[in-house]
């Protein structure tokens, strides 16, 4: 049963869309679609940490020189918060190496990889608000079956 | 443990020539697996349609590597 199914759909919707914000695949499991939910979960925490890791969390969230990337990257809620925070402190450590150039390539590559995460996670963010407007709009196993007496 | 696990976030990988296009690998399966879970309404569907989709793609986005690299080739 989900967790959401029994809460009014002005609450629901907004919710899952919410909740699909903070983390990828939260909003779907909210409404009791698991296995969207699992799917979504590991496909942009996957994409999203695999760029992390070709490029380095220090340079590659980066909202002053990569402003529209960062936008798409913000997308993916608490993975963005979580590299931003620790490239910060990467950032303001002094015993940390200034980026290379011989990395630039990478840099580039795990920027897409992260702003695609984030536009994975939108498109989600909208499919947790459709399917969680669609949840209200079902009829409910009783008044469905009411009606049906009803009928006869 | 933690530190090694740390090292590889912090440590970017350098990539060289054809380990570039290699990468598009991974990002269009990721694509492909989570534009399936949207449009697909069964989901035992979405596997066999994400794994269309990401052989459409990456045969597709090489097709046009290849066809600007010959372009560039002819035209240098």
């Amino acid at each position: 049963m989900a967790v959401g199914s029994g809460l009014q759909p002005v609450l629901r919707v907004p919710l899952a869309g919410l909740l699909a914000w903070i983390v990828p695949g939260l909003g779907h499991l909210f409404i009791g679609e698991r296995v969207r939910g699992l799917i979504y979960l590991i496909a942009i925490t996957i994409t999203f940490w695999g760029g992390i890791a070709i490029g380095g969390v220090r340079d590659t969230v980066e909202p002053r020189s990569r402003t529209a990337w960062f936008m798409a990257q913000t997308c993916t809620g608490v993975h963005c918060l979580a590299a931003f925070q620790w490239g910060e402190r990467l950032r303001h450590n002094p015993d940390t190496p200034a980026s290379a150039w011989a990395h630039h390539r990478s840099a580039e590559t795990a920027v897409v990889y992260t702003g695609i995460a984030g536009l994975l996670n939108l498109l989600a963010i909208f499919d947790a608000l459709v399917r969680a407007d669609a949840v209200s709009a079902r009829p409910r196993p009783k008044v469905a079956s009411r009606l049906r007496k009803g009928a006869g | 443990m933690t530190g090694l696990l740390a090292a590889l976030f912090t440590t970017p990988i350098t990539l060289t020539g054809w380990q570039h296009a290699l990468l598009l690998l991974p990002l269009c399966l990721s694509i492909s697996v989570v534009y399936k879970t949207v449009r697909c309404d069964e989901v035992r569907e979405i596997p066999l349609a994400s794994l269309v989709l990401w052989v459409t793609m990456v045969a597709g986005m090489y097709a046009v590597g290849i066809g600007l690299w010959l372009l560039y080739l002819l035209t240098a």
